[in-house]
């Protein structure tokens, strides 16, 4: 299945602008039973998956009862989430995968509240979500292709 | 669900850049050709209802920082 590279734009901290398309592909997620769909980055450099903490919320999961994780970026500290399992559909391809539910996805300035900064969409990493599938970047084209490596059983 | 994706063929790219200009700070429900807002809130949960109020079944969840950039993740 074939999706489009998306172009995302904001100010940057800086005060300058900054825009780039990138493969943000539409999912649905799924927790017990209750599902949602969301926008999430594919990311070869993340080892994890990381969705917002809000998305927990919608999907009925108590955020912190489960595995506290940290995670190291660049340039930037270190981040935590809570593992949770979820399922995962993308072009009609359900996979169950660990997701980590982060709080720190958005952070507000503390001296002004209504400047936030993070990210748009999820994350989807190495570990539980790129193992399952083959996935063809294609910057030129501007598309990204996806084929689930197994069948599910 | 009807995204932009295909089986076949070339997709072509997608700029929200201006479509969401205006939902900074605010959680977004994109319809599900995913290439108009169809409903915002200061949650997802809020952004979902108002866009199932605007008739939209299959909305899609993005939030809209004030302040992003070039990312290495």
């Amino acid at each position: 299945m074939k999706f489009p590279y998306v172009k995302f734009g904001a100010k940057t901290p800086e005060g300058g602008e900054y825009a780039s398309f990138r493969p943000v592909i539409p999912i649905q997620v799924r927790y017990r039973g209750r599902a949602t769909r969301y926008m999430a980055l594919l990311d070869s450099g993340a080892d994890v998956s990381m969705f917002h903490a809000e998305m927990a919320e919608v999907l009925g999961i108590d955020l912190k009862s489960s595995t506290e994780m940290v995670f190291y970026g660049v340039g930037h500290g270190k981040s935590t989430g809570y593992i949770h399992e979820v399922e995962i559909n993308v072009g009609g391809w359900w996979v169950t995968c660990s997701v980590a539910f982060c709080p720190g996805m958005i952070r507000q300035d503390p001296l002004d509240p209504s400047r936030t900064q993070g990210l748009f969409y999820g994350i989807l990493g190495q570990d539980g979500f790129f193992e399952q599938f083959n996935i063809k970047f294609d910057r030129s084209a501007k598309q990204v292709e996806l084929s689930l490596r197994q069948a599910r059983a | 669900m009807r995204d932009q994706s295909q089986d076949q063929g070339s997709v072509k790219p997608i700029d929200l850049t201006g479509v969401l200009k205006s939902y900074v700070n605010r959680w977004v429900a994109l319809s599900s050709d995913q290439t108009r807002v169809e409903g915002s809130g200061t949650t997802p949960s809020e952004a979902l209802a108002d866009a199932k109020s605007h008739g939209e079944t299959d909305p899609i969840l993005l939030f809209v920082p004030a302040v992003s950039g070039a990312y290495v993740l």
